[in-house]
C-alpha cells in the first residue's frame, strides 16, 4: 500500500500550528495540485487536485471525511476518488516537540513487497516528473532547526488504487506521495511560521 | 554566404520519426547532421503514438507465418488510392521500406518484431497481416543525459509493447512485470521507436538542439543554404552546406491552415501542440509545389474532462470502446451510420460525410453507447472492468432515458438499439457488415468466436455514452517531393537544398490509411532517402 509518514518541526508553538490546522481553508491551497475544495459540513468535504505526469494532467475529485477530531492535537480522515477507483486514509498531528530534534524530516519505515524497487522507481518517476538535469536524485529535505522546541507537526497518508489498473497504479502512486508530502509540508510550515 | 551562427552539412528540422531517420542516413552517407527541436523534448509525433511502421514486404513477415510481394503491396495500395496516390512514389516505397527497416536494425540497437495485426482492410486484394512491425522493449536510460529529453507519450503511460499484446502472453497488468520493467528504465511502443533512434544519433554524434524553432529559409540563387530560426526569443541564422530537411509534423494545431485547407469540420488534434505548419510554411515561401492539403490521418477520438497534454485538452485514442461487444456509434438521430471497428481513421471518413440536403455534417457529432454488460467486461478508455462509473460517462436507466440525456432522438435510438440487438445476437450486422474482416475482430474479445468477438447486443442496462470526435494524428498535406525525397517547385523542377519527409510532406497514399504505421512506415522511408540525398547534395550542381 503507497504510504508516506512526514515530520516536521516548526518555530511555532502547538496552539498556533493547531489553529493553522484546524482549518482545511488555510492550507488547502497549500497542497501541491490544488484546484478547490468544498466544504460540505464539519466532517465532509470534496477536494479537486490537478495530478501532473510526463506531461499529462488530470484533475480528480476527491471525497475526504473526518472522522476522528481530537482538538488540540490530532484529526484524523479518509479519502475516496468520485471517478477514480482509490481510497485512502491520514492523520494530522500536532505535537510539543522536544528541545532538540536531530533529523526530523526522516520519514518513517516503509514497509511492502516493493520496497527494493523503490529507489529505482523514483529515479524513472522524477525523470518523468522533472524536465532538467539533476531528475533522479529525490528532493532534498529540509532538516528541522534543532533545540528550538517549537511544534512537531506529523503526517501519515495511505492511498490504495484498486479496480483492474490498481496494482500498477499502486506502483507510481508511492513516489508520487513522496514528492506531494514533502512539497506542501515545506509549504504549510512556511504559512505557519509566517 | 557566410555569418552563420551554427552550421552543419544538412540541417533537418524535426525529431520525430521522418527527422531521426533523415538524420541518421544522412550521417551514415558522410554528413554532419543537426536536428533543430522546436519544444524542448525529443521525438515528435512518432513519440507519442504506437511506433509502429507499415512496411509491406518486410524481413519480419515470416515470423507471424506471413508472405508479401512488391506486387501484392502496390495491388493493396493502389486499391485503397481512390484515384489520389502517387504511384511513382508508391513504388519508390514498396522498394525501399524493407531496406530501411534493415538499416535501422544494422545501424541503431533497435529490433522490430512482425505483428499479426491485419493491414485495415485484409480482405481486399492484396491485403495482409505482417506489414505492421514494432519495436521491442528499449532501455530508455541509456539515453544517459537526454533521457528527460524523450517525449512520453499521454497514451501508453506505462512500459508495454504492442509486441506483448500480439503474443497474447503477456499480463500487462502484471504489477511485478511493469515494476520490474520501469526500475530497468524500459519503455515500449513509441517510446521505444524514438529513444533507439535517438540513441543512435546521439552515439553517432548527430547535434540535437532543443528550443530551436525553424521560422525561415534562406534562400541564395535559387538554392536553399540555410535557414533562419528563434532559440530564446533570439535569432539564430543556420548554414545548410548540402541541404535542409523539413521534417516538423503536419500543421492539424494550426487553425487557420486547418480552416483554410482541410475540408468540413476541424479535426481535434491528438498530436503534441507543436505541429502548427511551420516547415509547411517555410517550403510555401520557398515556392514549393503542394499535394494532398485536403487530407489527414484521422483517429476516431474522446476526451475525459480535465486531462490536458501540454496544456491542451487530450484527446484520446479509441479501440475497445469501437471493437468490443455491446457498443455502437450512433449520430444525433440515435441511427448508426459506420461498421464501428473500422480502422480509427474509416470510422472518421464516415464522420465527415456532408448531407448536400441538410447541408450539413450529421455523423460529425457522435456517441458511443455500451450497456452495463460492456463495462463489466471491457475497457472504456481509462475506466477498467470493477471501477467506479465516472462521471464523463452519461448514465441513465433506459435507452430512451439516455438518448433524452445526450440531445439524441430517443425513437431513432430506441429503434437503432432493437434492430441491432435483434441481428448481433445472431451475429450478422447486414446494415454495416461489423464483424465480417479480420481486422473487425483483431480489438474484439478474443475469448468469443468469429464475429461475436465483436457483436453483442446491449441489453443490459443502465446504459452509457460518451461524445465521440472526429480526431487527427496528424495533417499529411505539404510540399511534394519526387523519388528523392527533394521538393518540387511549384514552377518546374526542384527546390535545390530542400527535402521533405513525413506528416510534412505531401502524402503520397492520398487519403487512404493502408494498415497500422501507415503514418511511420513512409515517414522513416522518405526520411531515409531524404537523408541520403541531402547528404550527397546531389541538387547543388
Amino acid at each position: 500500500m503507497p504510504a508516506v509518514s512526514i515530520e516536521r518541526q516548526v518555530a511555532a508553538s502547538p496552539e498556533q500550528a493547531w489553529a493553522f490546522i484546524a482549518d482545511m481553508d488555510n492550507w488547502a491551497p497549500l497542497l501541491t495540485g490544488y484546484e478547490r475544495h468544498e466544504r460540505f459540513d464539519d466532517s465532509r468535504s470534496r477536494w479537486t487536485v490537478r495530478g501532473e505526469l510526463a506531461g499529462l494532467t488530470r484533475v480528480a475529485d476527491i471525497d475526504v471525511l473526518i472522522t476522528r477530531w481530537e482538538a488540540p492535537t490530532a484529526i484524523a480522515f479518509t479519502l475516496e476518488g468520485v471517478d477514480e477507483p482509490f481510497t485512502g486514509s491520514g492523520e494530522f498531528s500536532v505535537l510539543a516537540a522536544p528541545p532538540a530534534v536531530a533529523d526530523a524530516a526522516a520519514p518513517a519505515a516503509r514497509p511492502g513487497r516493493w520496497a527494493r524497487l523503490r529507489t529505482a522507481l523514483v529515479r524513472w518517476l522524477l525523470s518523468r516528473l522533472t524536465k532538467g538535469a539533476g531528475a533522479g536524485e529525490p528532493p532534498a529535505r529540509d532538516h528541522a532547526v534543532a533545540g528550538q522546541g517549537g511544534t512537531l507537526l506529523r503526517c501519515n497518508l495511505e492511498v490504495t488504487a484498486g479496480g483492474g489498473s490498481g496494482p500498477i497504479m499502486n506502483l507510481l502512486l508511492g513516489p508520487i506521495l513522496d514528492t506531494v508530502a514533502e512539497d506542501t509540508a515545506g509549504r504549510i510550515i512556511a504559512a505557519i511560521e509566517g | 554566404m557566410a555569418d552563420w551562427d551554427l552550421s552543419a552539412d544538412v540541417i533537418v528540422i524535426g525529431s520525430g520519426s521522418a527527422g531521426l531517420s533523415a538524420a541518421l542516413s544522412a550521417q551514415h552517407h558522410g554528413a554532419s547532421v543537426m536536428i533543430l527541436e522546436r519544444s524542448d523534448k525529443l521525438g515528435g509525433t512518432s513519440a507519442v503514438s504506437g511506433g509502429l511502421p507499415w512496411i509491406p514486404n518486410n524481413n519480419h513477415m515470416h515470423e507471424v507465418g506471413a508472405s508479401d510481394t512488391r506486387e501484392e503491396a502496390l495491388t493493396y495500395l493502389r486499391r485503397l488510392s481512390a484515384g489520389k496516390m502517387d504511384d511513382a512514389l508508391c513504388e519508390t516505397y514498396v522498394d525501399t521500406a524493407a531496406d530501411v527497416i534493415r538499416f535501422l536494425e544494422k545501424e541503431t540497437e533497435l529490433e522490430f518484431v512482425a505483428l499479426t495485426i491485419p493491414d485495415y482492410h485484409p480482405e481486399l486484394e492484396g491485403g495482409k497481416v505482417g506489414r505492421s512491425l514494432t519495436a521491442r522493449l528499449f532501455a530508455a536510460g541509456t539515453l544517459g543525459d537526454l533521457r528527460p529529453a524523450l517525449r512520453m507519450s499521454p497514451h501508453f503511460p506505462i512500459p508495454v509493447s504492442l509486441a506483448d499484446v500480439a503474443d497474447g502472453k503477456t499480463n500487462l497488468l502484471d504489477p511485478a512485470l511493469i515494476a520490474d520493467r520501469m526500475a530497468k528504465d524500459l519503455v515500449g511502443t513509441g517510446h521505444a521507436l524514438m529513444a533507439g533512434l535517438i540513441k543512435a544519433a546521439q552515439d553517432k554524434g548527430i547535434a540535437m538542439r532543443r528550443g530551436v524553432r525553424a521560422r525561415q529559409l534562406i534562400i541564395d540563387n535559387g538554392v536553399v543554404v540555410g535557414l533562419e530560426a528563434e532559440a530564446d526569443g533570439k535569432a539564430l541564422r543556420i548554414g545548410a552546406r548540402r541541404g535542409v530537411v523539413i521534417a516538423s509534423g503536419g500543421f492539424e494545431w494550426s487553425e487557420q491552415l486547418v480552416k483554410d485547407f482541410i475540408y468540413g469540420p476541424e479535426p481535434a488534434p491528438l498530436s503534441p501542440p507543436f505541429n502548427e505548419g511551420d516547415g509547411l510554411r517555410m517550403a510555401i515561401d520557398a515556392g514549393a509545389e503542394l499535394g494532398n492539403m485536403s487530407e489527414a490521418w484521422y483517429h476516431a477520438s474522446m476526451r475525459i474532462p480535465g486531462e490536458e497534454y501540454e496544456g491542451r485538452q487530450l484527446n484520446r485514442l479509441t479501440s475497445a470502446e469501437r471493437h468490443s461487444p455491446g457498443s455502437i456509434i450512433v449520430n444525433a438521430k440515435g441511427r448508426r451510420f459506420v461498421n464501428e471497428a473500422l480502422s480509427y481513421h474509416d470510422v472518421c471518413l464516415a464522420m465527415r460525410a456532408l448531407d448536400p440536403l441538410t447541408f450539413d455534417f450529421p455523423n460529425a457529432r457522435a456517441w458511443v453507447i455500451v450497456h452495463q454488460g460492456y463495462l463489466d467486461r471491457y475497457t472504456f478508455l481509462t475506466r477498467m472492468p470493477g471501477d467506479p462509473v465516472p462521471r464523463w460517462l452519461t448514465r441513465a436507466d433506459s435507452v430512451r432515458e439516455l438518448a433524452t440525456a445526450i440531445g439524441v432522438d430517443a425513437d431513432g435510438l430506441e429503434q437503432t438499439v432493437a434492430r441491432f440487438n435483434e441481428n448481433a445476437a445472431r451475429g450478422v450486422d447486414p446494415d454495416f457488415h461489423r464483424g465480417e474482416s479480420a481486422y473487425d475482430r483483431y480489438y474484439g474479445d478474443q475469448e468469443r468466436e468469429g464475429p461475436f468477438q465483436t457483436l453483442g447486443p446491449l441489453d443490459q442496462g443502465p446504459y452509457y455514452a460518451c461524445e465521440l470526435r472526429i480526431g487527427t494524428i496528424g495533417t499529411r498535406g505539404g510540399p511534394r517531393v519526387n523519388g528523392k525525397a527533394e521538393v518540387l517547385s511549384n514552377r518546374g523542377g526542384i527546390v535545390p537544398g530542400l527535402y521533405a519527409a513525413g506528416n510534412a510532406m505531401a502524402s503520397f497514399t492520398g487519403m487512404s490509411y493502408p494498415g497500422a504505421g501507415g503514418t511511420i512506415g513512409p515517414a522513416l522511408t522518405f526520411g531515409h532517402i531524404a537523408g541520403r540525398s541531402a547528404a550527397a547534395g546531389s541538387n547543388r550542381s
